[in-house]
């Protein structure tokens, strides 16, 4: 985090360095641009807005049809937008079936819903497994599933982003919208975890 | 391109690792790596889709050893110099500078009057969709039958190695999108149309699919799929 390096810098750190200093001279680059990115992705665009989005799916049938057909519409209804989540597609898990989300050719991943992907989502490890064995992947994160659940994989290899939309947890009936969405997490909405029951949180 | 970075079912990397409590950056070279991109992919500087190239032509050993954000940096520093934007030579020598402790100018003496700024968090809430209209009639109907193309490329593609020469059935069907195999080498968007993929993991894994296997998604543009015939004429077709 500090600026300050009593250790000599790294080779990467001094490549980042440059490349930005050079851009600054060009006119392709200015702090408050470099400001401007780190603070969307490290405060503004994240997994509260995915949230917002399943909590509202659980409460309003009229919504989560909306969000079946068009996902990229009406998550936009609820302001969110942007590069990544141009075209959006919402899976649902449901006690039959289990989705979860991979791209195994880089990192794709829905920004504008869930930010930029934890580093386990961009590892070699998940990339390349998931596809092949993910009932052990799952098992991984905690997440067992019964035999007959139908495990369905997601590789976004095109511009299409997926979200899991979670099952809603037992006991929740009387829960709002918003102290539901407190229960979505990250995971849940990639598809390895549940969303949190509410005596977990 | 038939490389390192294309590993679904590749075996060897190992447990998941999950960090709880994990931060969108670890490091100020990340945040600075990633403005770079972001910005300069903002401005039309290169495609998304020649960002990806350049990350898979990084080397397959460099690939594979270095992080996300390192991959970012790299695919920016080739395609910086390979715009003329910067200059190889002035570049290395800059990092000489930065590696040796010469002061660089502070960012405070930058010009910045904030304008693109606001373009670029304009372009971030914007996007830049990948739907194209063309007019153009499907070839493939849902619930239609098909193989994936089985050979290997040496270009830019989609099509991971895992899911070559495999059949599987068109569930959905997401109209005309940029082709980035033709975007990637600047040849332009050329768009085709796309379809969602449902891929039995049986078929694809054979008896190393999960007991209790279900199916595998992909997105996938007509250029890679074959209509599925009657046995070994698919093969032939695809060669034309």
């Amino acid at each position: 985090m500090s600026g300050h390096h009593p250790e000599p810098m790294s080779e990467v750190e001094a490549r980042a360095r440059a490349l930005e200093s050079l851009l600054y001279e060009k006119g392709l680059l200015t702090p408050s641009a470099v400001d401007a990115v780190v603070n969307a992705f490290e405060h503004e665009i994240g997994p509260l807005n995915g949230a917002k989005v399943v909590a509202r799916a659980w409460v309003d049938p009229e919504y989560r049809a909306r969000l079946q057909s068009n996902a990229a519409a009406a998550i936009a209804e609820l302001g969110f937008a942007g590069t990544q989540g141009e075209h959006m597609v919402a899976v649902e898990n449901t006690p039959e079936v289990h989705n979860v989300v991979v791209c195994t050719l880089c990192s794709c991943y829905p920004w504008p819903v869930l930010g930029l992907p934890p580093k386990w989502y961009k590892d070699l490890a998940y990339r390349s497994r998931v596809v092949l064995e993910p009932r052990a992947v799952l098992k991984e994160f905690g997440t067992e599933l019964p035999d007959e659940v139908d495990v369905r994989v997601w590789d976004s290899s095109a511009e299409i982003r997926y979200l899991v939309i979670p099952e809603r947890p037992a006991g929740t009936e009387d829960m709002t919208e918003e102290q539901l969405a407190g229960l979505v997490t990250r995971d849940s909405m990639i598809g390895v975890a549940p969303a949190l029951v509410p005596d977990r949180r | 391109m038939n490389g390192a970075h294309d590993v679904g079912g590749v075996l060897g990397f190992g447990p998941v690792v999950s960090e709880s409590d994990e931060s969108v950056f670890s490091a100020d070279w990340e945040r600075q790596a990633f403005a770079i991109a972001i910005a300069s992919l903002c401005q039309g500087v290169a495609a998304a889709d020649e960002n990806r190239n350049a990350i898979e032509r990084m080397g397959n050993v460099a690939y594979l050893s270095t992080s996300y954000y390192e991959h970012w940096l790299v695919a920016m520093e080739k395609l910086l110099v390979q715009k003329g934007i910067i200059d190889e030579a002035e570049r290395v020598e800059r990092v000489r500078a930065v590696l040796s402790g010469r002061p660089l100018p502070s960012p405070e003496s930058v010009p910045d009057d904030g304008e693109l700024a606001r373009t670029v968090r304009d372009a971030i809430a914007t996007g830049g969709p990948s739907l194209r209209e063309t007019g153009a009639t499907p070839k493939f109907a849902i619930g239609d039958e098909v193989v994936t193309t089985p050979w290997i490329s040496r270009t830019h593609t989609r099509l991971p190695g895992y899911a070559r020469g495999k059949r599987g059935t068109i569930i959905a069907y997401h109209g005309s999108h940029v082709l980035p195999d033709s975007r990637a080498h600047l040849r332009g968007e050329n768009p085709e149309p796309l379809y969602t993929v449902r891929f039995d993991a049986h078929d694809l894994w054979g008896e190393e699919a999960e007991a209790q296997a279900g199916c595998v998604h992909l997105d996938l543009w007509e250029s890679y799929l074959i209509e599925q015939m009657s046995d070994g004429e698919n093969l032939e077709n695809s060669r034309s």
